[in-house]
């Protein structure tokens, strides 16, 4: 990465920063800082274009709130993968033309949205109303017509926890000249009436709430309660029909789904140029801005500058500056940055292990996965979504990754004489009566378990010894050569000294031997160099800390062991799979019972499989592997470009 | 007889598959967390799937020790081999391992995996760290795997 910084005059700035977007070259930064200084504060303002921000990002919410309304309502098929549909530079450029049309549309759809709301709302109001009347249908005098001149009714709920009597006595107690009427009761409510004189109404009400009355208000309503009723329903019917209507309206809207999904593209470009703007400063007539540029694309940026007749200057980063990083890998290893970037991005300067530990990952994940018919699947499904698809970012280098995995499955399936578990000889054995079985090249691990335990631990320790000579690597770049004996080269010995020592007698007494006195050398070394940077009693501590640490060797070591289980865990479930299936024995009865257990029951192993074998050979490169050496904590290199989601314009 | 050799053995293949409460157990707690996830926002429901499954090993490994068992002693090829009772107990010790620790791993693995969902709520760039907490559970129970399958592989018949 390099920092450049550009003068230049104000008059270009637009066409500037259109060019950069379509480099994707340049991370701009944040000029704040500088306005505390007194020449820039003098001298210059920052930027900005604050009003257009904001008329876009309108527009932009506009847009997408039409989407959302499609994607609810239009019914439209959503495609497995998203991807972004490739347009020349002349058909981005018409999309701003069609601006009238496509905010037409997406006005439309917006109101045609508040219309459906609103019907829906009145018809929850209709339902509310039915459901208020329906316990009054029994009372057939029009609801308007309550009251005479001197005459009013007052209808209402008393709860059933309440007595009757006792209400009916708090009116008698006001009004001697009164009617009471029940219309209805349920479980939970009495539906009463009162006939009583007008002049007396304020002081009824007040009796008959103290008993627990609660009074409604059905006197706006007009005509009788089952008049009422189906006047409900029939505007119901006619909501619905409208709500149809307006429904359908938006589905044929729905086929302009791509003109909206352009033009929010396009405004996004847009406002992303708007907004950069905030990061530059100005003056009169210049405007001054810096940015990273990653080394690969310096060249592509001088010679934009120089056709802008801009004035810059490139240099290297400061000591203690925050560089973006970018990872650079070639073709192969690529899609397994998807993998680093799990974790976290490498610090900038430091290794990225993306390269070096690529390989390992896809061995580790083809041992846990081991067989040889997943593994196929792997690579057609890969394959085929790769050549279907145009895929961008991590989902690329997801499935790429995965394809490499697949290869790397099926490889180590054959060697362990794993497809689909051990279908062939159970299908053959069940229903054509003659046992056909697939050797394994190497060896079965399910009868046999310990050769894949000790290939673990022993690919275990190749990866471990690895780590630990990329760190050794790193201090030895920094001039640090005592560092490097006391705690690389002493750790190497001590290591392979104890697993010959523990090991050796495969080999022969000497090597027994020889680890045997390596070890002990090494480990009275690792004792002494311990506490070095340490004082007094510290020195004491450290040396005896650091000969400790062996068991954390030995946990890392024993932690590979997983490589093993997984490995057997798919083979295992597999037959468990194809076992279960030939319960039924042969014939068509059986060959049906198999088949469906075969897919269920390979599936689910399918998944549960891979997505261990996703997990743990990560895990041993982010704890075992990383935890050696790794520096992590970058900040991705985020340049300007434009950030579309559903277009992806050519660069010509 | 009160015992026989190919009782022990099936004993022990059963404590073995009870690995399987622990994962239940675990998966769960790890559910419910997940579900909180995706209530506020279901766009995540695939990256919680992933991290939901992960208690489930446990009971994978417990039902793999149980179906070595049912192999080496012809349990369902019907062939069933008479074992000593020296022998059954060795395959119900082979059952123990796994049957033991991928319980408890399990379970811990659960809460871990539930509070990685927490934290890729709130920070979804982090998930990957969230994964390799979780992730660490489980090496106890694949130690108590291993163990099985080595007590498993040297019973002589």
């Amino acid at each position: 990465m390099q920092k450049v910084s550009v003068i230049g005059l104000d008059k270009i700035k637009g066409r500037l920063i259109a060019r950069m977007m379509d480099l994707e070259a340049v991370e701009l930064t944040d000029q704040t800082e500088k306005l505390s200084e007194e020449f820039w504060s003098e001298n210059t303002v920052q930027d900005g274009a604050q009003d257009q921000v904001t008329y876009f990002e309108g527009k932009i919410a506009h847009a997408s709130q039409a989407l959302d309304i499609i994607d609810q309502y239009g019914e439209l098929k959503s495609p497995l993968f998203k991807t972004r549909r490739i347009i020349t530079r002349e058909e981005a450029d018409s999309i701003p033309s069609k601006e009238i049309e496509t905010e037409d549309i997406i006005a439309k759809l917006i109101s045609l949205n508040d219309e459906l709301r609103s019907k829906r709302d009145e018809i929850n109001r209709l339902d509310v109303d039915s459901i208020m009347l329906e316990p009054w249908t029994a009372y057939d005098v029009p609801l308007d017509q309550s009251s005479t001149e001197t005459v009013t009714t007052i209808m209402g709920v008393l709860p059933v926890a309440y007595e009757v009597n006792k209400a009916e006595e708090a009116v008698k107690v006001v009004t001697e000249r009164y009617v009471m009427k029940q219309v209805n009761e349920d479980k939970t409510m009495r539906y009463l009436a009162f006939l009583i004189p007008k002049d007396s109404e304020q002081e009824v009400q007040q009796a008959l709430k103290d008993e627990g009355f609660q009074p409604l208000e059905l006197q706006r309503f007009e005509g009788t309660v089952t008049e009422n009723i189906q006047k409900n329903s029939q505007k119901r019917l006619k909501l619905q029909e409208e709500i149809d209507s307006v429904l359908s309206e938006i589905k044929e809207l729905a086929a302009e789904k791509p003109h909206i999904e352009d033009y929010q593209d396009i405004l996004t470009i847009e406002l992303d140029k708007k907004k950069t703007r905030s990061k530059l400063l100005k003056t009169k007539k210049t405007f001054y801005m810096e940015g990273w540029v990653p080394e690969g694309k310096i060249e592509q940026v001088r010679e934009l500058l120089d056709a802008n007749d801009c004035y810059y200057e490139f240099r290297d980063p400061e000591e203690g500056e925050e560089v973006p990083v970018l990872l650079k890998n070639n073709k192969f290893v690529e899609p397994i940055e998807a993998v680093t970037e799990m974790y976290s991005l490498p610090a900038y300067g430091s290794i990225d292990p993306t390269s070096i530990f690529s390989i390992w990952y896809i061995i580790f994940f083809g041992l846990m996965f081991s067989d040889a018919g997943y593994g196929l699947l792997m690579i057609i499904v890969c394959s085929v979504v790769l050549k279907k698809y145009n895929l961008e970012g991590t989902m690329y280098k997801m499935l790429k990754g995965f394809l490499y995995c697949g290869v790397s499955t099926f490889f180590w399936g054959a060697m362990f004489g794993s497809w689909f578990g051990d279908l062939v000889s159970v299908v053959s054995s069940t229903f054509f009566g003659k046992e056909i079985a697939i050797k394994p090249i190497l060896f079965d691990p399910l009868s046999n378990p310990m050769p894949l335990l000790i290939a673990s631990i022993a690919l275990g320790v190749a990866h471990l010894f690895l780590a630990l000579g990329i760190a050794g690597y790193k201090l030895l770049k920094q001039g640090k050569l005592f560092d490097f004996i006391c705690d690389i080269v002493l750790w190497y010995a001590t290591v392979a000294g104890l697993i010959l020592w523990l090991a050796g007698s495969a080999i022969g007494p000497t090597a027994t031997t020889i680890g045997k006195y390596v070890s002990i050398i090494a480990i009275v070394g690792l004792a002494l160099t311990g506490g070095r940077d340490r004082k007094g009693f510290g020195k004491v501590i450290g040396g005896f800390s650091n000969v400790y640490d062996i068991t954390s060797w030995l946990s890392d070591i024993m932690s590979y062991a997983r490589i093993m289980a997984l490995g057997l865990a798919t083979g295992a479930i597999a037959q468990v799979v194809n076992t279960i299936g030939t319960l039924a024995g042969g014939g068509v009865k059986g060959a049906i019972l198999f088949i469906i257990v075969f897919l269920l029951g390979h599936t689910l192993n399918f998944g549960i499989n891979v997505i261990g074998a996703f997990i743990h050979s990560a895990r041993l490169q982010f704890v075992e592997f990383f935890g050696k050496f790794y520096e992590d904590g970058g900040e991705p290199f985020a340049p300007l470009k434009k950030n579309t989601k559903y277009i992806k314009i050519e660069n010509q | 007889m009160l015992t026989d050799g190919n009782g022990l053995a099936l004993i022990g293949a059963a404590i073995a598959a009870c690995a399987g409460c622990g994962s239940g157990m675990g998966v769960g707690i790890a559910g419910q967390a997940a579900a909180g996830v995706v209530a506020s926002d279901p766009k995540k429901f695939g990256r919680t799937l992933l991290l939901q499954a992960l208690p489930g090993t446990q009971g994978i490994y417990g039902v793999v020790i149980a179906f070595l068992i049912f192999v080496k002693t012809g349990f369902l090829s019907g062939g069933a081999v008479d074992l000593t009772v020296t022998q059954g107990l060795y395959f119900l010790a082979a059952g123990i391992p796994i049957g033991v620790v991928g319980f408890a791993s399990g379970i811990g693995q659960g809460r871990a995996a539930a509070s990685a969902l927490q934290l890729m709520a709130k920070r979804q760039d982090q998930m990957g760290k969230g994964i390799v907490y979780t992730v660490m559970v489980e090496t106890y129970a694949i130690f108590a795997f291993v163990v099985s399958i080595l007590i498993w592989s040297n019973i002589t018949l």
